[in-house]
């Protein structure tokens, strides 16, 4: 507040003075509003109000701006909308159909000029904004709809708004004046539904032109069709009458002609055939009628009739949806008697098959036999010519023993060579023979290969020294289970061929592991070798690689059976050979897994001097196993064995073979037919007395009085071999 | 458009220089000068005609002569001085003619402003503008110009009274003076001069209008309370308690003997109203020692002292501005006397003559001048004449 209060005034005039201004001040902001018409108060106003209009004006000139933009936007959203919808007028007046739309409140948006052009005056009352129902008023009031004869207009609006509810539906309306009209609603995403209206007069007229057509054309299908079938069809309606036939049914049924017309009752034409038919089966005319009196429901039937001429015939009859009935006849005679042959000549057939079936058996049985009887006369002959062999080898032995010329010795030794030679073949033709029919008796036990390698290392040393050859037999602490004897031949002949096919080298017997739990046996040589296209041919019967080797060792007899015999033992056999180079022969043999290995050595087996070796015996014994068991233990012993089942078997045996065994060994009670004691007097009337035992379990006195009277000695089951053979031994000593 | 087309008159008046006004200036010492103020009128069609009279002038002669012999309407007024060509001169009479290519105008008369009920006047406002402006339809920008007799003490109630029924014609205008005589005023219309009255020009134009009013003042920090005062004559008694013209030179600190037009010049006081400062212009001290304004007062009323800015540097910025980037083809003004003294009292007279004639500006020096519903002091009004908008 500069200068406001004078300095040089005193305190009291400058309290005055401010009182004065205060004073004033307070006057002029008081001062009531009527009061104010003086000049500085009008000043004032109008330069307050100046202000403030000044302000104001701002204001609206940038309310006005904002005002003549948006209306300038609005302008330009306005044109835009015309234009849009210009376009959209011109688009749906270019459509074909008729099309309008309805908003998603249902009120019509817009339509173009052709929608409901048909329909009279309905245009007239049509104004964008009403609403679908009443549109629909306003055609179903039009006179130009075309109802069905069941439906009010009432329905057909009820019906039509049910339509429109859905969102997608195309549906035909029959128009006065034989028009239609296709309609097909759409509704939008938002709501709207969009209209189509299609004349469809001409499509409809042309398909109802083609309908009729169809069903002439099809009446004529089904006449040629029927007329075509092979059967004779006929069709009744819902009350039986015949609607329809085809001709072969006319030659079928032979009813006159007059009957067979459209409305004969079926129960007619079924009187008037009876006189000719015959129904086959249970089927009677009754049911007949019963069935086709029903009005509905009936069950498809099949039945069959004979006809005076003696055709048959299969009848079909089924309810058609009309209720209705189609009957086929179809004529079975040809078919039937055909049947019938082929059932005939099926059993002619069959009876000609179970002739042939017993002929073959009967030669079956007589080939098993034929071999049978050639294994027995093999056994028997090889038997017989063994005898004199070893007779003949006696002699040459003691010849031998008593020549002093060393000429002599030389021709003897070389003869009685010939004579084991000799002797080797008829051994190895009686185990061929027995081994291709089966009726080599195996011995199968575990024993030691040790054994068995240590006694050939022995016995074919020196045959190799002699020809300047090294051998090596390993030995082994192995347990095998094979048939000993077998097993020893086998690799007796192996060692035996190597030897003989190798020039200068070695031969070699060696072991090694597998295959599974078996051990191997190699018998190697460095010989000559065998070529591949000879091996399959040194297995045959005397088939020999070199005929150089002929005469002093055989006739190649020897792996033909060594073949067999692994074979028959399940010993696995391998050839290895390169020509020039040298041959490996291999035998698989299983090993003992048991821990109680059998040491019975194949020595034991020779070691016996019983005199049944090399002689024949014939055992007549019922009891299969006995009689195996049997002849297992004889043979071991060095005897050969023939065995019978029943005395008249034996009997028959003997014819065949012509020959006599040394001693005979008789079960007593031999089944059904003779017995044993019957059958010693039979042999000893038809031939000569063989020395026989009687065995039998039977103790009782009455037997024992038997054999005495015929001094056969008995002996009684169980079997005491070794009291056997040593009742052999004092017999045929 | 082709020259070869246009009526000859036309032509004439295409702006030279780019003004749209025509104005000159003859000085009255020469014998015939109302002759040749006629012959420079007549070669254009005008459409009204605006003369400042230097008070030493025979206004009733001139007017008189020129309604005689000039088709359009013609008003004026007495002046405080003239603003011419060169700037501030004396003894001078400006005459503005406006001619019909650009303008239309319609003059009304406001007599006996004492003793008029003021507030009936609009009515008649109205109708006449509405004449103009529907007979001119393409002339759509418009202004109106007052002259009221200064020494009648009425401007305040004339413009608040008139001011609402001027729509889209902003006012401005000035108070016509006695040189510094203030003894006797008038205005003119229809070839008679008229005391305690005013004339009201509305004018349409197809030119760019802009009206305004510039006022150099700030106010400054010494304040004082008008505590005595005869508003209806514009007397403050006492200021502070203390005799108005004592405590007025006590506070701007010179002594009360001295105070003449220039101290009251150069120490204009502000009154606050609103957010704006209006100048209180101070006219004489009276024989009572009370101050003469030459505008509103009333006790109680708050005034400051104010300071000046650079009157003539002022005026170029404003006049500048009016619409940026652009300088108006011609410029109307009227302008308080007290600017005058005060330009004269601190050496910027020179400066200032230059700055109106950069800008092109006639007028006369006015008692007081109004700007739309004000009477304000110490202030320039006029308004702004910019080419068309678009060209024609």
């Amino acid at each position: 507040m500069d200068g406001l209060l004078n300095p040089s005034d005193t305190v009291e005039r400058q309290r005055d003075k401010l009182l004065n201004i205060c004073t004033a001040l307070m006057r002029r902001v008081e001062q009531p509003p009527a009061d104010q018409s003086s000049a500085f108060a009008q000043f004032e106003r109008a330069a307050l109000l100046d202000a403030r209009v000044r302000q104001r004006t701002t204001d609206l000139e940038r309310a006005l701006d904002l005002l003549n933009e948006s209306n300038a936007e609005l302008a330009t959203a306005k044109r835009d909308s015309e234009q849009s919808r210009a376009i959209l007028n011109e688009a749906i007046e270019s459509v074909d159909e008729g099309f309008a739309l309805f908003d998603a409140d249902d009120r019509l948006l817009l339509f173009n000029s052709r929608f409901c052009r048909e329909l009279g005056n309905v245009r007239d009352s049509l104004q964008l904004g009403i609403s679908f129902n009443d549109y629909i008023d306003i055609i179903s009031a039009s006179g130009e709809l075309q109802f069905p004869p069941s439906m009010s207009s009432h329905d057909w609006i009820a019906n039509r708004l049910d339509r429109h509810r859905e969102n997608r539906v195309v549906f035909n309306i029959s128009l006065t004046q034989n028009r239609w009209m296709q309609v097909s609603e759409h509704r939008t995403d938002e709501g709207s539904t969009a209209i189509l209206q299609t004349d469809i007069s001409d499509v409809m007229r042309e398909q109802l032109r083609e309908r009729d057509q169809l069903v002439d054309n099809q009446d004529k299908m089904l006449r040629a069709t029927l007329d075509h079938l092979a059967q004779g069809v006929c069709i009744f309606n819902q009350n039986a009458q015949l609607m329809g036939w085809n001709r072969e049914l006319e030659r079928m049924i032979r009813v006159p002609p007059r009957y067979v017309r459209v409305g004969t009752a079926f129960s007619t034409l079924l009187d008037l055939m009876k006189s000719n038919i015959t129904f086959a089966d249970s089927y009677s005319s009754a049911k007949l009628i019963a069935w086709s009196e029903r009005r509905s429901n009936r069950p498809p039937i099949e039945f069959e009739l004979n006809d005076i001429k003696g055709r048959i015939f299969s009848v079909f009859a089924q309810e058609m949806p009309d209720q209705g009935f189609v009957m086929s006849f179809s004529d079975v005679t040809s078919e039937r008697i055909s049947a019938k042959k082929l059932r005939d000549l099926n059993k002619t057939l069959e009876q000609r098959v179970a002739d042939r079936t017993e002929e073959l058996g009967a030669a079956l049985r007589d080939a098993e036999s034929a071999n049978v009887t050639k294994n027995r006369f093999v056994a028997a002959a090889s038997h017989d010519l063994l005898q004199p062999l070893s007779a003949a080898k006696l002699y040459m032995a003691t010849l031998q023993d008593a020549a002093q010329d060393e000429q002599l010795m030389q021709i003897s030794r070389k003869a009685e060579g010939a004579l084991k030679g000799a002797e080797d073949i008829i051994e190895a033709l009686l185990d061929i023979s027995k081994l291709d029919a089966g009726h080599a008796t195996f011995d199968i036990q575990p024993f030691s290969l040790g054994s068995v390698l240590n006694s050939l290392s022995n016995e074919m040393m020196p045959i190799a020294e002699d020809k300047g050859l090294d051998l090596t037999v390993t030995s082994s602490e192995s347990t095998i289970v094979s048939d000993p004897m077998f097993l020893r031949r086998v690799l007796q002949n192996l060692i035996s061929n190597a030897i003989k096919y190798t020039d200068e080298g070695a031969v070699r017997v060696s072991l090694r592991d597998g295959p599974d739990n078996a051990v191997t046996i190699d018998v190697e040589d460095t010989g000559s070798g065998i070529a591949a296209e000879n091996r399959e041919r040194i297995f045959q019967e005397f088939a020999r690689l070199d005929d150089s080797h002929s005469g002093a060792k055989g006739i190649g007899l020897g792996l033909a059976i060594v073949e067999r015999v692994c074979d028959a033992l399940g010993h696995e056999l391998h050839l290895r050979s390169e020509l020039g180079q040298g041959s490996c022969f291999s035998v698989s043999v299983a090993l003992h897994s048991g821990n109680n290995p059998n040491t019975v050595g194949p020595g034991d087996i020779q070691i016996c001097d019983h005199a049944v070796v090399g002689k024949m015996l014939l055992l007549v014994e019922n009891d299969e196993d006995l009689a195996h068991a049997m002849t297992l233990r004889l043979e071991r012993s060095g005897a050969h064995v023939l065995h019978a089942s029943s005395g008249e078997e034996a009997i028959e045996l003997l014819e065949e073979i012509e020959l006599l065994p040394d001693a005979a060994l008789f079960d007593y009670q031999l089944g059904a037919g003779i017995d044993g004691v019957e059958l010693h007097r039979i042999v000893r009337t038809r031939y000569k007395p063989v020395p026989t035992f009687i065995l039998s379990a039977d103790r009782s006195a009455k037997l024992q009085e038997q054999c005495q009277t015929f001094e056969l000695p008995l002996v009684h089951k169980p079997i005491d071999i070794d009291y056997l053979l040593g009742a052999l031994d004092s017999v045929l000593r | 458009m082709d020259d070869a087309l246009r009526p000859m008159g036309e032509r004439a008046c295409d702006p030279v220089d780019g003004k749209h006004l025509i104005s000159f200036s003859e000085p009255i010492n020469a014998p015939d000068y109302i002759d040749r103020i006629v012959a420079a009128l007549s070669d254009v069609p005008l459409a009204h005609v605006v003369v400042f009279a230097s008070p030493e002038a025979d206004f009733a002669d001139l007017i008189a002569t020129l309604h005689a012999h000039l088709a359009c309407p013609v008003v004026g007024c007495t002046s405080a001085g003239e603003i011419a060509e060169d700037g501030f001169v004396e003894g001078h009479v400006v005459v503005i003619g406006l001619p019909k290519r650009w303008f239309a105008a319609r003059s009304v008369l406001i007599e006996n402003l004492s003793n008029t009920d003021l507030s009936t006047l609009n009515d008649m406002l109205i109708q006449n503008r509405l004449a103009l402006t529907t007979s001119n339809p393409h002339k759509t920008n418009g202004f109106s110009f007052l002259m009221v007799d200064g020494l009648s003490r009425c401007e305040d109630q004339l413009v608040s009274a008139i001011s609402p029924g001027l729509f889209g014609f902003p006012l401005f205008g000035g108070s016509a003076g006695d040189g510094l005589k203030f003894q006797k005023s008038a205005v003119a219309f229809e070839g008679k001069i008229h005391e305690d009255a005013a004339t009201l020009t509305f004018v349409v134009t197809n030119c760019r209008v802009r009206v305004f009013s510039v006022n150099h003042m700030i106010p400054g920090q010494t304040r004082m309370v008008v505590t005595k005062a005869e508003p209806g004559q514009r007397i403050v008694c006492s200021i502070n308690d203390e005799p108005a013209a004592a405590e007025y030179a006590r506070l701007i600190g010179k002594d009360p003997a001295q105070l003449d037009e220039f101290i009251f010049a150069g120490n204009p006081v502000t009154v606050r109203v609103g957010d704006e400062f209006h100048v209180r212009a101070i006219q004489r001290v009276n024989e009572d020692g009370h101050l003469v304004f030459f505008s509103a007062i009333d006790e109680g009323m708050v005034l400051s002292v104010a300071q000046a800015q650079d009157i003539a540097e002022h005026l170029d910025a404003e006049l500048s501005n009016l619409i940026p980037g652009q300088s108006a083809a011609d410029v109307l003004a009227c302008d308080c006397i007290l600017r005058r003294i005060e330009a004269q009292r601190s050496q910027k007279l020179h400066h200032t003559n230059t700055v109106l004639r950069k800008h092109g500006v006639v007028g006369f020096s006015t008692y007081g001048e109004q700007i739309g519903p004000l009477h304000v002091n110490h202030t320039l009004t006029g308004v702004a004449l910019f080419p068309p908008a678009s060209k024609t």
